[in-house]
């Protein structure tokens, strides 16, 4: 569109937003957003804007705004240089405690930093011996450190953290303070011996660039992906069709902009806030309810409501694969009855897009989606998981929905960056690992 | 532009913390003077933990900063931003959080944070003060917009969302209809300024110069109308150029041009 001005618009945007007395800023950043993503405005002039806007509004309100005051509110990290060779190791063992299980997930050791990921599972007869409110599954809140020694002999007291979970179900790092040697052929867990074997190397990598796509419609669609399974993003998709229309990137009767809102209106998430993202002015377009969902997102969301997937744990190791200007790691795939979690390590990560989205400033595109396909058509949309849940620099874990389909016995995990596309084929064999 | 631009502006006279004295900044016909510090200097920070000379030098940091007229008030019925001294804690942490996705540094900002904590000291000061120093930033912006609008387009979004965030809030406010819709066009010089009334909303037709000929005066109605241009005649007055509600015919108002130095306590 001749004579847009990308800025202008934004800060016009956020005059009006000041005016109405401001609040939740994600509206100015979803505008900021869809400007960057199809090429009408900088990251920086976008991410300037919508920073002088937030801190004229910090500067006239407090209280919405009290828990930022938290000076250990964490920080958006910058750019992260992980040290991706590390050694990952995989470890068939289910400890037995009073309360419950201990399964250790698998095991990293680089010259630096041993970590230990485990699931702590409380049993059914200790559920109702906690008398502390939001215990762990133990029944007190802390862990108390444990012992971990590597076949040299070399034993540090180790502390867990960077947890996550529920009232029966913990999942965190166990963290020696001293590094262990990273060949060891096991570990000694307060005693108890971990036989360490090599991740699964039966996988199939295939790296491709990503096909020119229409930019408005991408990220439209990458906006649905958020809100389908976003519980804090509070802007609905009107924000982001009225900002790429009045740009020119996306046509008034486009109908795109029905399907996309059919899918966000559709999902479980949705449902309760049905009114508040119908809010979308559609009448130079068909309506959004009652619509056949497209593929693959009708099926997708079907089957959020109608799968159980089955529990497992698989250990890979994709080795470092280049995504533009980021380096990703896929380390372990573990399925449970509502979801599949992948555990990844990054280096290079442009920023955390869930900070970001929780801060409300940034401007970037997410720098990866995640998609996943299995063998007998199923598909599955992946979000990380908020940064406590591995808690390291590096680390970070994607959830995917719905939940993997039991008979399925190969997954193709789908990483999408700007120019680069990852599709790792992983063959589903449970008994092998778990 | 009416010249000088703060003609008409009263002086402003506010008390500074200076290393436990209590000291004042002044400012009057378009400057702004450390009263207990004669021999300050504006160009750098004296770094020795004196207040109103470092007040001067951000002061001069940030005279044309269009970032100012962003954070400043909208005018009487935007939100004052709050400075007590828990509020003042508050923006200092949380600003620490906002500034660094842009990671824009300022002079006097926190290396770390890309935030003008110079700048948020000084608006502490005195919101008097932080609106003089708006009235500083707009009207060297429009000078400059005069001389050579070329060499300011870069910055016409800023310039032009600042006259927005404004007109369309007194607008709004004259009206009584806090969410009648609004559109500022913004002209250059040459341009005829008006106010047009529609199903739609007001439609308002400004030059820049509108912020500093009459925003910053606190002039932009007269007699229930709303004043579109300021231009000083020949004989020692000022013309109003006024709108009715309804929009239609403009009408001239015309009063009599401040004289004399403004005076302060």
């Amino acid at each position: 569109m001749s004579g847009f001005d990308g800025e202008l618009y934004l800060r016009l945007a956020g005059e009006r937003w000041l005016q109405a007395s401001g609040g939740d800023w994600s509206g100015l950043t979803d505008r900021a957003r869809a400007l960057v993503a199809v090429g009408r405005l900088s990251v920086e002039a976008a991410e300037d804007v919508v920073g002088d806007y937030a801190l004229a509004e910090v500067i006239r309100s407090q209280g919405p705004w009290s828990l930022w005051a938290n000076p250990a509110s964490p920080r958006p990290p910058s750019d992260y240089e992980i040290d991706m060779g590390v050694r990952i190791a995989r470890c068939d063992r289910v400890l037995q405690r009073p309360w419950g299980q201990i399964q250790i997930r698998y095991v990293s050791l680089g010259a630096d930093e041993t970590r230990l990921s485990a699931a702590m599972r409380q049993n059914e007869a200790w559920r109702d011996r906690s008398t502390q409110p939001f215990a762990a599954p133990w029944g007190s809140h802390d862990a108390s450190p444990i012992v971990l020694t590597d076949d040299r002999g070399t034993a540090s007291t180790a502390t867990f953290g960077e947890f996550s979970g529920t009232a029966t179900l913990w999942a965190g790092t166990w963290r020696p303070e001293q590094p262990l040697a990273p060949d060891t052929r096991w570990l000694e867990y307060d005693g108890e011996r971990l036989d360490l074997a090599e991740p699964l190397t039966d996988i199939t990598i295939e790296l491709v660039q990503v096909e020119v796509e229409d930019p408005a419609h991408r990220h439209l669609w990458a906006r649905v992906a958020e809100l389908v399974d976003d519980t804090y993003d509070s802007a609905p998709l009107d924000v982001t069709v009225e900002a790429l229309q009045a740009c020119g990137a996306l046509d008034a009767g486009d109908p795109t902009v029905a399907d996309a809102l059919a899918v966000v209106v559709a999902s479980p998430w949705n449902r309760a806030r049905r009114q508040m993202l119908l809010r979308l002015d559609l009448s130079a377009g068909p309506e959004p309810t009652g619509r056949p969902l497209p593929e693959p997102w009708g099926s997708m969301l079907q089957a959020r409501e109608d799968r159980t997937g089955s529990a497992g744990l698989l250990v890979l190791d994709t080795g470092a694969l280049r995504m533009d200007e980021m380096t990703v790691r896929v380390v372990a795939v573990e399925s449970t009855p509502e979801t599949f979690l992948v555990d990844v390590l990054t280096s290079g990560w442009p920023m955390d897009p869930n900070s970001a989205r929780r801060w409300g400033l940034g401007a970037r595109r997410l720098p990866l989606t995640w998609w996943a396909r299995d063998d007998r058509g199923n598909h599955y949309l992946g979000h990380l998981t908020p940064d406590h849940a591995l808690g390291l620099p590096g680390w970070r874990q994607v959830e995917f929905h719905p939940a993997l389909d039991p008979d399925a016995a190969q997954l193709n995990l789908i990483l999408t960056g700007e120019a680069t596309r990852a599709v790792i084929g992983i063959p589903l064999r449970w008994d092998a690992q778990s | 532009m009416i010249d000088p631009w703060w003609a008409g502006l009263a002086a402003v006279v506010v008390p500074v913390d200076c290393l436990g004295q209590s000291h004042r900044l002044r400012w009057a016909r378009g400057q702004l003077t450390a009263v207990d510090h004669p021999d300050a200097q504006r160009d750098r920070p004296t770094g020795d933990g004196f207040s109103c000379p470092d007040l001067l030098h951000t002061w001069a940091a940030h005279a044309d900063d269009l970032q100012v007229l962003v954070l400043t008030s909208r005018g009487p019925h935007d939100r004052r931003p709050g400075w007590e001294p828990t509020t003042t804690r508050f923006v200092r942490r949380t600003v620490e959080v906002i500034g660094s996705p842009g990671g824009r540094r300022r002079d006097g900002g926190h290396p770390d944070s890309g935030l003008p904590s110079d700048l948020l000291d000084l608006m502490e000061v005195s919101h008097p003060l932080a609106e003089r120093l708006a009235a500083t930033v707009a009207a060297n912006w429009a000078r400059r917009l005069a001389e050579d609008p070329a060499e300011v387009a870069a910055a016409l979004p800023a310039l032009q969302a600042a006259l927005y965030g404004r007109a369309a809030a007194d607008v709004r406010d004259w009206l009584d209809e806090p969410g009648l819709a609004v559109t500022v066009r913004m002209l250059d010089n040459a341009g005829a300024e008006a106010l047009t009334r529609s199903a739609d909303g007001v439609t308002l037709d400004l030059t820049f110069d509108w912020l500093t000929d009459l925003w910053f005066r606190r002039m932009t109605t007269v007699w229930g109308r709303f004043c579109l241009a300021a231009n000083a005649t020949s004989d020692g007055y000022w013309a109003l150029t006024t709108a009715a509600a309804e929009g239609g015919r403009q009408e001239v108002a015309v009063i009599s041009a401040p004289r004399g130095e403004e005076t302060a306590p």
